[in-house]
């Protein structure tokens, strides 16, 4: 008799799938347990919860992905118990929701409903693989199961991975997907309204009005002002850096490395004081000045790094040919390096344009408010208006999303190079 | 000064934005009511100048007889009943529409302990002269007039009841008291109704006054600078300076031209940076407050003294409050870094296992990160509000943002939901640089799943990890936005302690200038501890990057 390593290894596509299921199904048995102590009444449900929890148990404790060797007709009624018990407590959980007050929730039936499919799933499936289950292999099919399970459970994968991946994109659009509902829904509460009621007064009122685009104007010319001013501040000084080599520059290098790394919140105070010193408190260029010198030492760390890739050859054939500074500036290095301009001032007309707490801080006329604070005293203070907020944080956010997504490999990679965000 | 006087004057100081200046300026206007047939005769008000104060107006009128409650209702347009001024809302933009009541009993009410600060409370005052005077400039400080106490730790006996509402007793011939929420610079008008014991209107009818806030002309000191040519001025002194070096750099070509090309960027970061860094820690050892401003007095380490001294018990149980909001940072910080590496590292291996549609994948987790955190922010505010659609879907109904423990944990879940897109990019970034064909050796050798993540992934992935990780740790310890705007440091807010979610960054802020603000002594004592920790920190970053030599090459 020869070894039939076909039988060894087999194990039928549809029972790894029940593992795999069963898995899940116990995790959200888990969660769900969880969900019921957050509600605080439990009723019938420690029943139900915990047929889900051990029905689960109980097959994947019979499923093993090994087949047997030996007939192991105790496993075999363990899973189809497994089965039937996972698949009744989400049965009872949904008759009992059904029953309840509060009814069945959304959120129940995204619990219930795959734990019904698994158990009835796995009876079916322990039922039509009965023989494996007693070890009784045969050759053919076992090679046939094999090669079945090799083109088809990558698929499953894949198909398991989309349905994760649809999960954790609810997870991520949840919010944004809220607030684009309550923009269109009029009232300024925290509910929102089916698709015929939709109105766009939230947005006629932005648009109509004239807040909106004051602290846009704002906004617009904090972050364009700090973009020229950190632009051209930083240039030079990252050519400096990039090209000569004098005493101090290790020591200013660093300089810029460590101020990277000690944000806003920390120095605010004195900060403070010292804009109130200058009596540049409340105006838009204290703020410009404030936000420059945040995003210069990352813009000198970009630019630089851009500057160390491009070949001295080129300066230096130029001074050859008689170029004077400037020219070397103006028609060499500033269009070689249109690229890392570029992201660099993407990046500081983000950070200006984002940034909450030092305008927050400084800033005490509402007519010189940037956006983050306008938005955030339509969402505050002692009368929220949900729906005004929402539209302007639809407003708000397109731009930003938009040029986030466009350019989102630079700015992961800048982003590593130095601190903008926070 | 000593620590105990830098606690007198913060809690004397009723200002909601210190620094800020308001002139606020009331002018009695006993218009004409509709459906007022007998004004009170006794309305009046006059103006007042409080430097300190902000976002406040102060109103003063004389009681009505059989009155249990004085609603007050007060918007940025004239109205003549409370339906007029709601349908008037959306026309005036948010001129806040705000009710505030002041409550007449002679029962004492509950002493302020919960989830509400003193200073965030109305302040109001009352007397029991019999021809009262509405003198509003001169009310904290004179004789005949009582301020409602919310401290419940002397005499008085009237409290504010547990919602914050100031009490006068039922002998108050007259009542003044601030408003909270005033936007500066506008008009503000008022109704006020009183109410009686079975919620009668006393008097029918609104009784407006006419208040108009005057901020920028009370603003002496500020430079007026006109923006505009600041920015212009900025650019053009930039532009000159640039081609100034730019010009010396061409005849002295080597040398010098390094140093001058990074001067500007150089004083701009020891103007803008290290000074304020030194003046910091100069203020740090002075009793440097809002209203001694130029005139601070060196104090040693009294400040440092008082991050523990029992001065800032003031909810008497025995800690001022820093180790808590110390522990609540650590928590803070090691929980959102925790589960954006561990959320960000699986969600990456996810994106790069050869996902269909990757890249569509990837542009939708890119969402949290893309929209700007302020307005993430505040989307989860209105989202895990008690009434809001969290509770909603789960079926729950919990004050997520308003117990102490669910404060901790939702302020740590939203940041968990900004953040963990940034990690997802940043680590799907390194796992692209991971050669393939290593995979394929380890395949060739029957190495398993996990060997393969622990042996040949992870330490593959360590130089696009640590520095990151480091790097969210500064930026968590440090992030104000989130709390502030979620919590605002809350619940269990007590006078000037730090409330349930209050991190030390978010606490220097309210030391500076919350409501109970303007100790900017103390305030710079803390950053510099703060800056302490933090050196230790980075210093402990750059040794395990090996930044410091790696980088500067």
């Amino acid at each position: 008799m020869s070894i039939d390593l076909a039988s060894r290894w087999y194990t039928p596509l549809t029972l790894l799938l029940s593992k795999w299921l069963l898995w899940v199904c116990l995790i959200q048995a888990v969660l769900y347990v969880g969900l019921h102590w957050m509600r605080a009444e439990l009723g019938e449900y420690p029943t139900v919860l915990s047929m889900l929890v051990i029905g689960s148990l109980l097959a994947l404790h019979a499923i093993s992905t090994r087949p047997p060797q030996t007939a192991q007709p105790q496993r075999y009624v363990e899973a189809l118990i497994g089965g039937v018990t996972l698949s009744a407590g989400a049965m009872w959980g949904y008759l009992a929701h059904a029953a309840s007050e509060r009814g069945v929730l959304m959120i129940d039936m995204w619990f219930l409903f795959p734990s019904m499919l698994t158990g009835g799933s796995v009876v079916w499936f322990t039922f039509s693989h009965r023989t494996w289950f007693y070890a009784e292999h045969d050759l053919e099919r076992s090679e046939a199961g094999l090669a079945d399970v090799r083109t088809k459970w990558p698929r499953w994968v894949q198909l398991m991975k989309q349905v994760l991946m649809v999960h954790l994109a609810a997870f991520a659009l949840l919010p944004p997907f809220w607030v684009v509902l309550l923009s269109l829904s009029p009232g300024n509460g925290l509910n929102f309204v089916g698709p015929g009621e939709w109105s766009l007064e939230h947005y006629r009122f932005h648009l109509g009005g004239d807040n909106f685009f004051l602290w846009l104007r704002n906004s617009i010319l904090v972050a364009v002002g700090t973009t020229l001013l950190g632009l051209f501040i930083a240039f030079p000084a990252a050519y400096g850096f990039s090209r000569y080599r004098f005493r101090g520059r290790n020591v200013g290098l660093f300089a810029f490395l460590v101020v990277q790394m000690f944000p806003g919140a920390l120095i605010l105070v004195p900060y403070f004081l010292v804009m109130k010193g200058f009596g540049l408190l409340d105006s838009w260029f204290g703020l410009m000045l404030a936000y420059t010198v945040t995003a210069l030492p990352l813009c000198v760390w970009m630019m630089k790094g851009f500057f160390d890739s491009i070949p001295k050859e080129l300066e230096e054939a130029a001074i050859v040919d008689g170029c004077s500074q400037l020219q070397i500036f103006t028609r060499i290095m500033f269009p070689l390096s249109l690229p890392a301009v570029a992201v660099t001032a993407l990046f500081s007309f983000l950070a200006a344009w984002n940034e909450f707490l030092l305008a927050l801080t400084f800033l005490s006329t509402d007519s010189k408010y940037t956006l983050p604070i306008g938005v955030t005293s339509v969402a505050t203070g002692q009368s929220p208006q949900w729906g005004a907020f929402a539209a302007i944080s639809i407003l708000v956010s397109i731009p930003v999303v938009l040029l986030f997504i466009v350019f989102q490999r630079y700015l992961v990679d800048g982003m590593t190079a130095g601190s903008v965000k926070g | 000064m000593t620590a105990r006087a830098v606690c007198a004057a913060r809690r004397s100081m009723g200002a909601r934005w210190a620094p800020l200046v308001l002139m606020v300026v009331l002018l009695a206007l006993p218009s004409a009511q509709a459906q007022a047939p007998e004004p009170l005769p006794s309305f009046e008000a006059s103006g007042d100048f409080d430097e300190t104060a902000n976002n406040l107006i102060r109103i003063g009128f004389f009681t009505v007889a059989n009155t249990s409650l004085y609603e007050i209702h007060y918007a940025g347009s004239n109205f003549t009943s409370l339906a007029e001024r709601d349908a008037n809302l959306l026309a005036n933009g948010f001129a806040g529409v705000a009710d505030a009541w002041v409550r007449v009993t002679d029962e004492p009410g509950v002493p302020a302990t919960d989830n509400f600060r003193a200073a965030e409370l109305m302040r109001c005052w009352w007397t029991e002269a019999e021809t009262p005077e509405l003198d509003l400039l001169n009310v904290e400080t004179s004789s005949n007039w009582t301020e409602t106490n919310y401290t419940g730790d002397d005499a008085t006996y009237v409290f504010p009841d547990f919602e914050g509402t100031p009490h006068a007793p039922t002998r108050a011939t007259a009542i003044i008291c601030d408003l909270p929420g005033v936007a500066r610079g506008m008009e503000v008008w008022f109704g006020i109704t009183p109410v009686d014991a079975d919620g009668a209107k006393v008097t029918e009818g609104l009784f407006v006054l006419s208040a108009i806030t005057l901020a920028e002309s009370a603003r002496p000191g500020d430079i007026d600078m006109t923006p505009i040519i600041g920015w212009l001025a900025a650019i053009s002194l930039s532009v000159v300076l640039t081609l100034f070096i730019l010009r010396a750099t061409t005849k002295r070509r080597g040398d010098k031209a390094g140093p001058l090309m990074i001067m500007p960027a150089m004083l701009m970061l020891a103007l803008l940076t290290f000074y304020p860094v030194g003046y910091g820690i100069y203020i740090s050892f002075t009793d440097q407050t809002a209203s001694n401003y130029g005139d601070a007095e060196w104090v040693g380490l009294d400040n440092y003294d008082a991050l523990q001294s029992d001065d800032y018990d003031y909810d008497g149980d025995g800690d001022p409050g820093f180790w808590r909001a110390f522990q609540f940072t650590l928590l803070w910080t090691f929980g959102c870094v925790f589960f954006h590496v561990v959320l960000g590292l699986a969600f990456a291996m996810l994106l790069e296992s050869g996902l269909i549609g990757k890249t569509a994948w990837r542009t939708v987790l890119l969402v949290p990160w893309a929209v700007p955190a302020y307005i993430s922010t505040l989307m989860w505010k209105g989202m895990l509000n008690q009434y809001g659609v969290v509770n909603e879907l789960l079926g729950t109904s919990i004050n997520f943002l308003g117990t102490n423990g669910w404060a901790k944990t939702s302020v740590i879940f939203v940041n968990i939901w900004l953040g963990f897109s940034f990690m997802t990019m940043t680590i799907s970034g390194g796992l692209q640089s991971v050669p393939r064909n290593i995979y394929e050796a380890a395949d060739v050798d029957g190495v398993g799943g996990w060997s393969k993540f622990r042996h040949l992934t992870l330490p593959m992935l360590m130089p696009t990890i640590v520095p990151v990780t480091m790097l969210g740790f500064i930026w968590t310890f440090n992030l104000f936005a989130v709390i502030y705007l979620l919590t605002g440091g809350g619940p269990d807010l007590y006078y000037g302690e730090p409330g349930g979610t209050d991190i030390l960054v978010t606490f220097v802020f309210d030391i500076a200038f919350g409501p109970n603000g303007g100790l900017y002594g103390l305030a710079a004592a803390w950053s510099v501890v703060i800056l302490v920790m933090l050196v230790v920190m980075s210093s402990f970053y750059l040794w395990l990057t090996k930044g410091g030599e790696t980088l500067v090459d």
